[in-house]
Parts: structure tokens; C-alpha cells; sequence
């Protein structure tokens, strides 16, 4: 799987990978994080730029129709313009739902009703701007993922093209910069749609406001959802659009979603009484830990590894690792095996005790042939077997972090016994890997 | 689908009629795993049946093939005790039961070295579902095959000085290494050798996990000691993977010598129908046709008794189909080709023997073997019959039996009437050899039930590394 990744130059696979990635993170980094958003500063914020903004709801909407005409014209080879319209968009729709809901409050001072309806809005708002927040860590997420995926080199195809796009460059980069076109396209969509979204509600709300105090709540909360909807298709637009620049994304994301999320819902148990033998980051996916790999390998580490249930292609790479030095024990022992056989049959045949077959020369070589081959095959299969599982740490006691690394736990492991080995450097540095647990392993620790 | 799913669509979830590029179906093969499993899914499935009390099914199968083996015990010690002759072998026809089902055990196990050596580097995926059951029935094959050359030597406690080359109190007079006996005892030995180090090597990360899941303390320290301190990290696998690969490259070649060496024992005599240079690629094809047979008859029982239908697919079965068909065909073409090399020959000796092999007092089984391995194949050109679960199953036996009357045919006629009309004879089977070749399948199905319940009968971690839980994911989808 992760060959396929490595070998996939196609951008819009690529994106669609890292949607997939995203897709199946999600619920879990739902679970892990929980409700670590910032409901309050959205809420906040709605409410200030409200206040700014009531007078300017048809300006403002003009002003975003001519950016997203702007964006239009723009969307093949510039996807920061976009991204920055659509936080416009955004920006600009949560200023809209502060003003009509400040008019329904102005309209109506006494209705406690509407009130509690502004409130409610406010608060789907928030959630929904929650949402748009684990959108663009998903986002991030699946960045990370992709680029854990062996995927460097499509990256880097991928952040050349979309700079190339302007100039039309065709080659190797001709499908990844289709795939950043489209997400461009998509980002513009998105701006135009959130656009049109801002217009109809803020026309409702307008409408409403003339008609009646009664409408003009029922005509806040519409205008809320919408601007709500819009906002988050902005940020799911944009959040989608960033999987294409992973390259660009790499290092600032991991930082980021420690911003967003917070990193106190991870475990890390600090209460034993051993000395730390080592720190293990727990991963559900052997795609994330190969990109855990190549950061423990970037930082410098030297004493650590990867543990996962089955091998991982492209993991020996990632961890900086040559290739295996078995095949020269297979071809020594086989050479072994070879001079064994060969001085067997010649030194029985031809010298211990020379005897006639059929008439016959004593050394009839073509005879020997059979036995040369077995003797070769049977030394060099039954050495490398050995000398690989000496090889590979067998024959001694084992030391297991965890009983489910032979079953579905991915498991970066950085030693005690590293150089650069400390505790708090480690951890922080974990954190950044987005694992789903770190734990410390202790000395005499089941 | 409205309508209700045929037999051809099975493992095919996507088929369209007449979408194909020549105007038949256009299909695409399910997952090499169906049911959406994941990772952690593979170890209860397979791990499970090791970790609780065998079923009556097991029991009964167990029983069955014990009381079998029970036979082969006794025939082995009728022949100990009491002396060869008490199997029906005499003059002319010295070689009978016991070379027969010494060269059919061991083709047998080739189609184990097949697929985990073979097909690993061709690449082909599939394998990993049926590798471990067929590397088992390789190593319980080749045990089974090489009690046989032993007891054939009459007086097997002495067999040590006279197949290896030991220093002795006699000169010392060595072996003969221009003789295809002993370059047999070197292959056989090596053969058996390397398949038990192939798969034991294989078995060890899944022995790692059976010591991983063990709650008994017991059962955790023999799976302990048995995954010899495997812990699965990266600095590991990458010396694993290249050893895999590097005994696969040596297996290959030596799962093509075995039976190779085995058909020299036959072709370098001067016998007729036996004395043919058609003889080495003969007998590799019909090892694997005989060994896929025998696969296919294993992994139809394995996968219904132990519930991995999810795992070894119809799709597996199939393609194992496709191994047995085509190398029906190639010892088919080996068949024919041996009556032609006869009759173009001239030679009298050779036109005589492949006419008593058809007109002859053993015509009958001519007529089983090529019957069995010439004709009845044939009916897996169809793909519904190759996808049908329950005929694929009868025409595997009709294989199995046909490749042993295969080397009956081959064995028994060419000795009882070679060049001297003189020294004919008749070679009947007595009490000891029914209960020698019938007993040893006894023995080799309590061998292979016992590893049904103490080892994973599919090579988890592989599977694991092929199957793709986020694919299936999103079919679920």
C-alpha cells in the first residue's frame, strides 16, 4: 500500500488519498480531542466585528462578489489568493451574522425569545466554526499523513507544479498541477458559494427586519445558519485545498495542531519508580508511523525503531537504513556448502578409496553436480536463517512494549540510550508526530 | 444486483454483462480479504482456534486419521519385525509400495515450496492466504515420504552408514556418489531440511503473536520459546524480509531439483519406460499438479471447518485451479509425448512397454491415472466449475488418485515386464501395502490436524501486509 503511495505522482489521487486519510482520522481524533476548540473567542469575535460591520452589509457583499470575481480570474495559479478569500469569505460572513443579529436585537429589545434564539445561533455558529477548526486539522492531519506516506517526491511535484501552473509547465507535474488547479477551483467555488450564501442571507435578514420583529429573529436565525454553512464550506474548502501543498504545509502543521488541539489529551503517565528505558508513540497507521520514522531519523536519533506487526516497504528508507548485509552470508555460506560437497566427492571418489563404476574414470564429475547444488543450498538456507534471526535480536529475552505491536499498534520507539536522549525533549518532540498515545517505558514495567 | 447473484459472480463485485472488451463479462476481483477486516480482525480469526477447545469435527476428523495411522504403524512394524517380504514386493517388481508412495509424498510437498517459494517472487499476493497450510503439508509430506526409502532399505537402523557418508570400521568404504540413490538422500534430506527452516522462519512472527495473546503462563512461555524473542521492530524486518527473499531464491531451484533427482532414480536405468530425458520436467509437473491437488482438497476442509471462508477465497481457489489445469496439461503433453518418442524410437523394448501399459494385466490403472490427470482437469476450463466449490473438490481427489496410480503405472509396469519375457511377473498388493499407503495418509492428516490446532493455519503477519483495510473501507462505503 504504502508502494503505491510512494509511486503515486498523480496530485489528484494524491488528494484524494489524503481526503481518505483525513476521512478515517477523523472520528478518531474526534475521540482523542474532544471539545478542545475555542467556541468562546468565535463567539467573541462574531460579536465585535458585528458591531463594525452594521452599516455595510451591501458593500460588503459587493466587495466580496468582486473578490470572488477576482478569485476567479486569478484560480489557476494562485491557491494562497484563494485560500485568503475564502478566510475573507469568512471573515466577512461572520461579520454579517453579528450585524443581523444585532438588528433582530435592536428590532425587538423585549422579545426574551429572540434573545435565546440569537444565542442558539450563536452557538451552532460556534460549533459549526468547531467543526471548520477539526476540518482544517484533518486537513493537516492527512497532510502529515501523506507525507508519512512516502510521498516527498510527489510533494515536492506537487508544490513545483502549483508554482509552475502560471507558466504551463507540462511535464511530470502536468497531473499535479491539474489536481492543485482543481482545488483551486474548488477553493473559488466554495468563496463564491460562502458569497452567495452571505448575499441571500443577508437579504432575508434585510427583508425580514422591514417585515416584522417576529421575522426579523426567524430571518437572524436563517441568516446565521447560512453564513454559519458558508463559513464552514470556506474553511472545509480551504482545509481540502491544503492537502495539495503538503510540501509547503509539512513544517508549519505539526506546530499547528498542537495550537489548535492542545496536547494535554494525551497520556503520558509520569507516577513509576524505574528508570525510563525508553518512549514509545503509539500510531494507527503504518503510514504515519513511516513519517514518524523520517522525523526520528531527521532529529537526528540513533538508537531508535519502528515496530510494527508486518514489515513496512519503504520503512528501511525512511529510518535511513542500507540494505541488508544477509545476502553476503547467504553467499559465503553457499560458497561453503559448495567446497564442502566438492571436497567430499572428490576427495572420497578420487583419492580415499578410488573404485571402477561401470568403467567409468574415478573422478566422473557430472555425477558430483547433484550434490554440489544440495550441499549449497542446504548451507546458505539453513546459515542465512540462522544468522538472521541472530540478526534481527532472537534468542534472548525479549523486551515487549506493547502486546499489540504484533497486532495492530505502529510503535515509534526512541531508547534511554540515545545520545541526545531526554525525557521532556522526546515527548515534545513526539507530540509533534500526532501519535494517538505516548507512553514511557519503565524499567521492570509490564 | 436485482437479480440473483450466479456462481461466476461470485468474488466479483463489480460484473457487468457484456462489458468486457470482447464482448463477455467485464469483472473485477474482490479484495485478497473480503468481509472489511482489519488488522486486528486477522489475529482473533486466526489465532482463535488455537486458543479453545477443538470442535467435534476436529475430534472426529482426528480420530479418523489416527486410527488410520494406526495402520502405518502397524504395517511399518510388520515389516521390522517380520521382514519385507511381508508387502507383496519380490522378483521382478522390487521397488513397489514403497517408491511409489515415497515419489508421491514427496511430489506432494512441492506444491507447499511452490507457492511460498515460486509465487513469492513472482509476486503473486494471493499466496499468503494458503502459504503456511501449504508449507505444513510440505514438511508433514516429505516426513511422510522419507519413512518409506528407509524402511525400504529392510533394516533401517543401519540405513545411517549405507545412504550418508559416515567414516566406518569397513576401509572405510564410502557411498557411491554416482549413484541417483544417493544424490536422492541428499536432495530429499536438504529438501526436507530447508522446507522445515522456510517455515519455521515464517511462522515466527506468528508465533510471536500466539505468544502475545497467550494468558496462560504456560502457553505464553511455549509460544515464548518458540517465537525465539521476536519482537517485530524495523531493524528486525529488514534482515527478516531479505532472508525470506534470499530462501526463496534458494528454494526455487531446489524445489525443481528434488523431484528432478527423484526421476533420475528411474531414468538413469536402462528400463524401458523409464529411461527418458522427458522424465525430470515430467516429474516436476506432476509433483506441483499433484501437491496443488492435494492444496485444494486441504484448504476446501481447512477454510469451512475453521471459518476462514474471508481469508482463502473463492478467488484463492480458483487461481489454485488455474495451477492444477495447466499442469494437467503439461503432464498430459508428457503422456503423449512418451507414446510417441516410443512408436518413433523403434525400439522394440520401449513399443512393448507403453503398449502392456494400456493392453496390459495393470490397464485398468492406465486407465485411473490417465483418466484422472489427462481428462477430468479438463472440466476446469469452465469457470463456473472452477468456481464451484463442491465439484472443484471432487475432481481434487480424482487428482490425488490419479497421481498415485501415476507412479503405481510408472513403477509396477515397467518392472514386471522389462527386456526378458523370462523373468515376468505379477506385483500384487498385499495386506502390509494397503495398510502402509493407507495408513500413511493417516499419518499425514494427524500431522496436519495437530498443526491445525497449535499453529496459525494462515500467515497472519503477511496477510496483513497485503490486505488493505483502508480499500475495503471505502467498498463497505
Amino acid at each position: 500500500m504504502s508502494d503505491d503511495k510512494s509511486k503515486n505522482k498523480n496530485g489528484q489521487s494524491e488528494a484524494s488519498d489524503a481526503e481518505e486519510v483525513a476521512t478515517a482520522e477523523r472520528s478518531r481524533i474526534a475521540d482523542v480531542f474532544g471539545d478542545k476548540s475555542t467556541d468562546s473567542k468565535v463567539v467573541d469575535s462574531a460579536k465585535e466585528t458585528a458591531k463594525d460591520a452594521a452599516d455595510s452589509v451591501v458593500e460588503t457583499t459587493k466587495d466580496i462578489a468582486s473578490g470572488a470575481a477576482g478569485v476567479a480570474g486569478a484560480a489557476l495559479g494562485v491557491f494562497g489568493k484563494a485560500k485568503d478569500l475564502a478566510v475573507d469569505a469568512k471573515d466577512s460572513a461572520v461579520d454579517l451574522a453579528g450585524d443581523v443579529k444585532d438588528s433582530a436585537v435592536d428590532a425587538k429589545d423585549s422579545a426574551v425569545e429572540l434573545a435565546a434564539d440569537a444565542k442558539d445561533t450563536a452557538v451552532d455558529m460556534a460549533d459549526d466554526a468547531k467543526d471548520a477548526a477539526v476540518h482544517v486539522k484533518d486537513g493537516a492531519v492527512a497532510a502529515v499523513a501523506s507525507v508519512a506516506g512516502g510521498t516527498k517526491n510527489a510533494v515536492a511535484n506537487v508544490a513545483d507544479g502549483a508554482k509552475d501552473v502560471a507558466d504551463g509547465a507540462k511535464e511530470a507535474v502536468a497531473d499535479v498541477a491539474s489536481g492543485a488547479k482543481d482545488a483551486v477551483a474548488n477553493a473559488a467555488d466554495g468563496a463564491k458559494e460562502a458569497v452567495a450564501n452571505v448575499a441571500d442571507g443577508a437579504k432575508d435578514a434585510v427583508a425580514n427586519v422591514a417585515g416584522g420583529a417576529k421575522d426579523v429573529a426567524d430571518g437572524a436565525i436563517d441568516a446565521v445558519g447560512n453564513v454559519a454553512d458558508g463559513a464552514k464550506d470556506a474553511v472545509a474548502n480551504v482545509a481540502g485545498g491544503a492537502t495539495d501543498f503538503v510540501g509547503r504545509i509539512k513544517e508549519g502543521i505539526p506546530a499547528a495542531i498542537g495550537a489548535i488541539l492542545g496536547v494535554s489529551s494525551q497520556q503520558i503517565p509520569t507516577d513509576a519508580d524505574g528508570e525510563v528505558k525508553g518512549i514509545a508513540a503509539f500510531f494507527n497507521h503504518p503510514d504515519h508511523l513511516m513519517y514518524a520514522a523520517e522525523q526520528a531519523n531527521a532529529a537526528n536519533f540513533e538508537i531508535y525503531d519502528a515496530y510494527s506487526p508486518f514489515p513496512i516497504h519503504g520503512m528501511d528508507d525512511a529510518m535511513g537504513l542500507e540494505r541488508s548485509w544477509l545476502p553476503w552470508v547467504t553467499f559465503g555460506a553457499g560458497a561453503t556448502g559448495f567446497c564442502t560437497a566438492f571436497g567430499l566427492q572428490f576427495g572420497i571418489m578420487g583419492f580415499d578409496w578410488p573404485m571402477v563404476f561401470g568403467g567409468r574414470p574415478f573422478i566422473a564429475w557430472p555425477s558430483f553436480v547433484p550434490i554440489l547444488f544440495e550441499l549449497t543450498v542446504l548451507f546458505a538456507g539453513v546459515t542465512t536463517a540462522i544468522v538472521m534471526l541472530i540478526a534481527a535480536g532472537c534468542f534472548r529475552k525479549p523486551f515487549i512494549i506493547d502486546k499489540d505491536i504484533t497486532n495492530d499498534q505502529f510503535v515509534l520507539w526512541i531508547s534511554a540510550e540515545d545520545k541526545s536522549f531526554e525525557v521532556d525533549d522526546v515527548i515534545a518532540f513526539m507530540k509533534k508526530l500526532n501519535p494517538h498515545t505516548i507512553r514511557a517505558i519503565r524499567e521492570g514495567q509490564k | 444486483m436485482s437479480t440473483a447473484i450466479r456462481p461466476e459472480q461470485i468474488g466479483h463485485p463489480e460484473y457487468l454483462e457484456h462489458g468486457g472488451p470482447l464482448g463477455g463479462p467485464d469483472m473485477h476481483r474482490e479484495t485478497l480479504v473480503t468481509g472489511g477486516k482489519k488488522w486486528a480482525d486477522v489475529n482473533q480469526d486466526v489465532s482463535c482456534h488455537t486458543e479453545r477447545k477443538p470442535t467435534k469435527l476436529w475430534w472426529g476428523a482426528f480420530l479418523v486419521a489416527f486410527a488410520t495411522a494406526q495402520l502405518f504403524f502397524f504395517g511399518l512394524a510388520a515389516e521390522v519385525f517380520v521382514g519385507v517380504g511381508v508387502t507383496g514386493i519380490n522378483h521382478p517388481v522390487g521397488w513397489g509400495v514403497f517408491i511409489i508412495n515415497f515419489v508421491f509424498w514427496i511430489g506432494i510437498g512441492h506444491a507447499g515450496t511452490l507457492i511460498s517459494a515460486i509465487l513469492f517472487l513472482f509476486k503473486q499476493n494471493w499466496r499468503t492466504a494458503i502459504n503456511r497450510s501449504a508449507e505444513a503439508m510440505t514438511v508433514f509430506a516429505v516426513m511422510t515420504a522419507l519413512v518409506f526409502p528407509l524402511m525400504h532399505t529392510g533394516r533401517p537402523w543401519y540405513a545411517a552408514y549405507w545412504l550418508l557418508p559416515l567414516p566406518n570400521g569397513r576401509g572405510p568404504l564410502w557411498v557411491n556418489f554416482n549413484s541417483p540413490l544417493l544424490w536422492d538422500v541428499f536432495a530429499v534430506s536438504t529438501y526436507g531440511t530447508i522446507s522445515i527452516v522456510f517455515w519455521y522462519v515464517g511462522l515466527v512472527p506468528d508465533l510471536a503473536t500466539l505468544r502475545d495473546r497467550a494468558i496462560h503462563p504456560i502457553r505464553k512461555k511455549i509460544y515464548g520459546l518458540l517465537s525465539l524473542g521476536w519482537v517485530g521492530k524495523n531493524r528486525g524486518w529488514r534482515h527478516y524480509e531479505t532472508a525470506y527473499l534470499m530462501l526463496a531464491g534458494l528454494a526455487t531451484p531446489l524445489v525443481l531439483s528434488v523431484h528432478t533427482i527423484v526421476s533420475f532414480d528411474f531414468a538413469v536405468s536402462v528400463i524401458p519406460g523409464w529411461h527418458t530425458t522427458i522424465f525430470p520436467p515430467y516429474f516436476v509437473a506432476g509433483a506441483i499438479f499433484s501437491g496443488f491437488g492435494m492444496v485444494l482438497t486441504l484448504t476446501i476442509i481447512m477454510r469451512k471447518v475453521f471459518e476462514l471462508e474471508d481469508y482463502i477465497t473463492v478467488n484463492h481457489l480458483e487461481s489454485m485451479a488455474k495451477v492444477v489445469l495447466l499442469t494437467s496439461f503439461v503432464v498430459g503433453t508428457a503422456y503423449i509425448t512418451e507414446f510417441v518418442i516410443a512408436y518413433y524410437s523403434g525400439v522394440e523394448g520401449e513399443r512393448f512397454h507403453f503398449a502392456n501399459r494400456l493392453f496390459g494385466p495393470y490397464w485398468w490403472a492406465s486407465l485411473i491415472m490417465y483418466g484422472c490427470n489427462m481428462v477430468v482437469p479438463q472440466l476446469l476450463w469452465f469457470k463456473s466449475i472452477r468456481r464451484s466449490i463442491p465439484i472443484l473438490f471432487i475432481i481434487t481427489i480424482f487428482v490425488n488418485l490419479g497421481m498415485w496410480f501415476e507412479r503405481y503405472v510408472i513403477v509396477v509396469t515397467s518392472l514386471q515386464r522389462d527386456f526378458l519375457p523370462s523373468s515376468w511377473g505379477m506385483y500384487n498388493f498385499q495386506f502390509a501395502d494397503w495398510a502402509l499407503t493407507i495408513g500413511s495418509a493417516g499419518f499425514f492428516m494427524c500431522l496436519f490436524l495437530i498443526f491445525c490446532r497449535v499453529l496459525p493455519t494462515i500467515c497472519m503477519f503477511e496477510v496483513k501486509a497485503f490486505m488493505d483495510p483502508d480499500k475495503s473501507a471505502r467498498e463497505a462505503e
